[in-house]
């Protein structure tokens, strides 16, 4: 089958990876740079199977700048553009998919068109009524950031958003080339299938508040957070994951999908769905003035990162910090090694990490990493467990 | 060793059940007619579970209302007691459990002084220093309400406030009831093993609003819930259980911890907690338009284990439809009035829905997503 992947971020590229095992893919992205990495046998992204995967030559995968040449012979076109929420209309911004839709119909007007980027509820619906086009489904995507293609090989589901023939088809597609057996596929509406997207980060949005909540009970009570964290896990219904205190949720998924799904409520009843995105924000005010207290003279910013491993800081909890910091006038540097800049919002960036110690007289860290082992007496982090 | 638990609830029956086959245990409390039926080898509760268990067992068991009888030569005391809890302030009533701890330490000085209930963050260091007493301390128990005695014999952990000697002794006798060896036990301090059992009815209660939200949303908009809980439950950091819709969370227990926990910490910035706490509101206001949307003539509010108590989100929905001019049957258990109440209500509430509905199907609302057949 022929197959075009439009969009070379974590799900486009690991989505390529994954079904190029298989089936000729050619992806197309706007970034030279990205494609010409693609072609070079080069991962674009920080995601170590798919540098193996790449560097190892046996996929059937090519890309390309040119729509015509992507989407002209397609059979399956899967769409992997970004949608970042928009804060002030509480939205995605679908607007790279619909564009992405424009130029298949324009030279392949019967091509399937599988979105994996996220999108509010009901917009499959809306959109193939709008466009009068049948040959739109939504299927979620349920992968993490640095381990995308990972999760596309081992995946914990395949949910297609219609109960079809060719829904089953395109199901059959992601799971024939996982490498797990069993796989459960569900075939759901698209509605559904949206929602399912949404409520499950929710969900994690949730925990993650939960245990930052009792993190901020325990340091306001002398607590001790881990012992408390460690009985409440060992109830296998609490369950012993996700439970590490933070600065907050973050990534590129946690806090936009959490707002999507609040803004989607609108008029149904609901209390829980404010408080996730809320507590996210308290968290960070409460963490800020726990830093202030202690007066330092120079904050040093360990990381911008949200975890080891990602090579972005899209919405990462520390920048929310770092914003409250500086409102409170508390003069701060930055040490980022994926930074190639000199200053970051204005704040100086400093390069070396020896010098990056003895500037700052207290150093936050949202996650412990060995190199701050030496000077942990000036680290303040919520990291009880250093892992993610 | 020799065992006294003082409390005739089924924490403390559970408790005493389980321990008796293997400690002589004596049981107290100052109700009657449980202590009879226990020394007639009966269960006093309606449970079939506990009442087989006894008559099953060669356990070394008795009752006695006579609590320093029962306190005389013990070498370990565990103490259940109810609580009630201010509703408006949420703070607990411990006077009753204090003064049974303190019978339990004038009598028993230097013996380990176990609490089993759900105890106020702080409660156990109070009662330790009020006392000057360092063998009180704190066991939490999590034991499902329907399935004590289960929870008690294979307890699936083991908390214990008490990082020292006397707390891993306490952990070694807990330890010896449970069927299974090697119970995982952790020691922590007192006010962390108090938190512990209030986060669990939290996090549990916060899982269960989680997907009543879910419902309420799927409901409004005229999804398929079944399929979205479906899709989400398959990641495994969420898990497929305890996530079947219904009416509110109810019970004793988790409106407690979550109410103990929103005011224990009232000047702690948090959300989601508080939140929890106050929950079902929201959701019986959902569920008050969905039905009265559908303009029955005469609710039926399906209560077959009987009231319980105004926390129930069942009967707070039938007050609520009640407050909004709707017609109000309720069917509490009395089987002679079930057909009567099956055909005078067009409509009829239901949190489960339970075979003897199979018949009126039809009739019934429940959020029921995962009920057989």
């Amino acid at each position: 089958m022929k197959i075009a992947v439009a969009g070379l971020g974590y799900v486009g590229l690991s989505n390529a990876a994954l079904l190029s095992r298989q089936h000729d893919v050619c992806a197309i992205d706007i970034t030279p740079e990205r494609v010409e990495a693609v072609n070079a046998g080069r991962s674009p992204i920080e995601d170590a199977d798919c540098t193996e995967y790449l560097a190892g030559g046996t996929l059937r995968l090519r890309a390309t700048l040119d729509p015509d040449d992507a989407y002209r012979n397609a059979d399956v076109v899967f769409i992997a553009t970004p949608t970042n929420y928009n804060s002030d209309t509480h939205a995605f911004d679908t607007s790279s998919i619909e564009a992405v839709i424009d130029a298949v119909r324009a030279v392949n007007p019967c091509a399937l068109m599988v979105i994996k980027s996220t999108i509010p509820v009901g917009y499959t619906d809306a959109l193939r009524k709008r466009l009068d086009c049948d040959n739109i489904i939504f299927s979620p995507e349920f992968l993490r950031e640095g381990r995308a293609l990972h999760d596309n090989l081992h995946p914990s589901r395949i949910v297609v958003g219609e109960v079809s023939d060719r829904g089953a088809m395109v199901a059959g597609l992601l799971r024939d080339a996982a490498l797990d057996a069993d796989v459960p596929v569900l075939l759901t509406d698209s509605t559904e299938a949206e929602a399912i997207k949404l409520f499950a980060n929710t969900y994690l949005a949730m925990r993650v508040s939960f245990f930052n909540e009792l993190d901020t009970i325990a340091m306001a009570t002398s607590m001790d957070a881990r012992e408390v964290i460690e009985g409440l896990c060992m109830d296998p219904r609490v369950g012993d994951h996700y439970n590490n205190p933070s600065f907050g949720y973050g990534g590129y998924c946690l806090p936009k999908d959490s707002k999507q799904l609040l803004a989607n409520f609108a008029s149904v009843p609901q209390e829980l769905m404010a408080a996730i995105v809320d507590a996210n924000e308290a968290r960070k005010t409460v963490l800020t003035s726990a830093i202030t207290a202690r007066e330092p003279r120079t904050v040093g910013v360990h990381r911008l990162v949200m975890k080891a491993g990602s090579d972005n800081f899209r919405e990462s909890a520390i920048q929310g910090i770092i914003d409250r910091l500086d409102q409170a006038g508390v003069p701060m540097i930055i040490y980022e090694p994926s930074l190639q800049d000199d200053s970051f919002n204005g704040l100086p960036v400093e390069r070396d990490f020896k010098r990056f110690c003895d500037r700052s007289d207290l150093i936050i860290a949202n996650r412990l990493t060995p190199d701050l082992d030496d000077v942990a007496d000036k680290v303040f982090t919520r990291d009880l467990f250093q892992a993610n | 060793m020799r065992i006294a638990v003082i409390g005739l609830g089924f924490v403390a029956l559970s408790d005493a059940l389980a321990l008796a086959r293997k400690h002589d245990v004596v049981v107290t409390g100052p109700v009657p007619d449980r202590v009879e039926a226990i020394n007639a080898g009966r269960f006093p509760l309606p449970d079939l579970t506990l009442e087989g268990y006894l008559a099953a067992h060669d356990l070394s068991l008795r009752a006695t209302l006579d609590t320093a009888e029962a306190l005389k030569g013990a070498e370990l005391v565990l103490i259940s007691s109810p609580l009630s809890q201010d509703r408006a302030t949420g703070e607990y009533q411990t006077v009753e459990l204090e003064s049974r701890i303190e019978l339990a330490h004038r009598s028993c000085p230097g013996v380990p002084i176990v609490i089993r209930s759900a105890v106020p963050m702080g409660f156990t260091n109070r009662m330790r220093a009020a006392l000057n007493a360092r063998s009180i301390l704190v066991a939490p128990e999590f034991m499902r309400e329907s399935q004590s005695l289960e929870d008690a014999l294979d307890p699936k952990f083991l908390i214990v406030g008490d990082r020292g000697a006397m707390g891993a002794r306490v952990a070694a006798v807990l330890q010896s009831s449970a069927q299974r060896p090697g119970v995982r036990v952790r020691l922590m301090g007192a006010a962390e093993a108090e938190s512990v059992k209030h986060f669990s009815q939290a996090y549990l209660a916060a899982r269960v609003a989680y997907f009543n939200e879910l419902d309420s949303y799927a409901l409004a908009k005229g999804l398929n819930a079944r399929q979205v809980i479906d899709g989400i439950c398959l990641d495994p950091r969420i898990g497929t259980y305890a996530n079947n819709p219904c009416f509110g969370f109810g019970g004793q227990r988790v409106p407690r911890s979550t109410a103990h926990l929103n005011t224990a910490f009232g000047d702690v910035p948090a959300h989601v907690l508080p939140t929890v706490a106050r929950i079902n509101n929201a959701r019986i206001a959902l569920l008050a338009s969905q039905v009265m949307a559908r303009a029955p003539r005469t609710i039926g509010v399906y209560i077959p284990g009987g009231a319980t108590g105004s926390r129930d989100p069942l009967e707070a929905l039938g007050k609520e439809l009640q407050s909004q001019g709707a017609s109000i049957r309720t069917y509490s258990g009395d089987q002679s009035e079930l057909a009567g109440f099956k055909a005078g209500c067009d409509m009829i509430l239901a949190q489960r829905i339970t075979p003897e509905l199979a018949d009126i199907r039809a009739k019934v609302f429940s959020r029921d997503l995962f009920a057989a057949g």
